[in-house]
């Protein structure tokens, strides 16, 4: 398992980790996997109020396009909350920040995107 | 690695230690005292940035920022830290994100964006290229930026009524000279808040000579540096020697 710089995530007593391929939850006194998600590389997760947000590149495996996402995911479970495309569609540069519902993302172009709820 | 060591090293990580430290060199220049530009500062002024907002109804909109320091912004909460807080938790526990779904409220250029933002009083704050950028929350208008003479910027942090960025005039891995940059955080400009006597004889003896010279601390936190970025230090109110934080 290699860990990316400032890449992981620690929430209550789980330890959100970038590992290969994979968004992994840790429990921090055991050490063991509680939940695992594919994601097609490391992802730098960031957590607020049960909710972890993170990159998700999803690769086309027909054409090799990768398309990146903005994904939340539950704290709890790993379950796929929501992901969002941005427009161009260019990686993520660094950890998004949450503030007061928003996400702020900043990406491999240089434009920072504020996403948040639909309602 | 081994269960054992495995289990110490995720508790040691959940207890919060997962803080890198060091000192970010600072350069030799002579601080200002007087909030002069000797800082390697050039304010390019505010209210030259735009932003595209894309409403509840999907149509996206051109605003200019109003560019004044006493505008009214909406309280946002915060993330002061790339790592969200002195341990870099990356956990806000007291704020929340976009749960069930998600829209785009707004985007706004910050050419050569290179980290994560940092969120505090209404603004959001992200560097790239040298420019340190103040943007508004609610709408994305650039409220301010400041280019430095460094060819990059590492990661903000905001401590109390500063944010603090670190410059270099080098490759970042190649030993730069780096300079600390002070701002407040409403107009962009060296607060006029010094570290008083008492706040920098407590302070840890790592600090104390950068305290002077990057002065971002009052009575309710400073700014360590570490290495290549920023971090936050805070002080409880009133009490700086006996409630520092360790780092």
């Amino acid at each position: 398992m290699s860990i990316g710089h400032l890449a992981l995530a620690v929430a209550d007593d789980t330890l959100f980790v970038p590992a290969d391929g994979s968004l992994v939850a840790l429990d921090a006194a055991s050490g063991e996997d509680r939940w695992r998600v594919e994601a097609s590389s490391p992802v730098a997760p960031v957590v607020a109020d049960g909710t972890v947000y993170g990159q998700a590149p999803v690769v086309d495996t027909d054409s090799g396009f990768v398309t990146h996402f903005v994904a939340a995911y539950s704290a709890a479970d790993g379950s796929k909350l929501w992901r969002h495309a941005i427009d161009d569609h260019r990686p993520v540069r660094a950890k998004p920040a949450v503030a007061d519902g928003r996400l702020f993302v900043g990406s491999q172009d240089g434009t920072v995107y504020a996403l948040s709820d639909e309602s | 690695m081994s269960g054992p060591s495995r289990r110490r090293v995720l508790r040691s990580l959940a207890g919060g230690s997962v803080v890198g430290l060091a000192g970010c060199t600072s350069g030799r220049e002579p601080a200002s005292e007087d909030g002069g530009r000797s800082d390697g500062l050039a304010e390019t002024g505010a209210g030259d940035g735009t932003a595209t907002a894309a409403g509840s109804g999907g149509s996206p909109s051109t605003a200019t920022s109003g560019g004044s320091a006493d505008v009214a912004l909406p309280d946002v909460g915060g993330w002061p830290d790339p790592g969200h807080d002195v341990r870099r938790t990356s956990h806000a526990p007291d704020t929340a994100g976009p749960a069930s779904g998600v829209t785009e409220q707004w985007s706004a250029s910050a050419p050569q964006l290179t980290s994560t933002p940092v969120v505090a009083d209404g603004r959001v704050f992200v560097t790239g290229g040298g420019t340190v950028s103040a943007l508004s929350a609610a709408d994305g208008s650039r409220l301010w930026h400041v280019e430095t003479d460094g060819q990059f910027v590492a990661p903000a942090a905001v401590a109390g009524d500063t944010v603090v960025a670190c410059s270099g005039a080098g490759a970042p891995r190649a030993r730069p000279r780096r300079r600390e940059h002070a701002l407040e955080i409403g107009r962009g400009v060296r607060p006029r808040v010094r570290p008083d006597r008492r706040d920098r004889r407590h302070a840890p003896r790592h600090l104390r000579r950068r305290s002077r010279r990057a002065g971002p601390r009052d009575r309710r936190g400073a700014v360590a540096l570490g290495r290549g970025q920023p971090l936050p230090y805070q002080i409880a109110a009133g009490r700086p020697g006996r409630d520092r934080v360790r780092l």
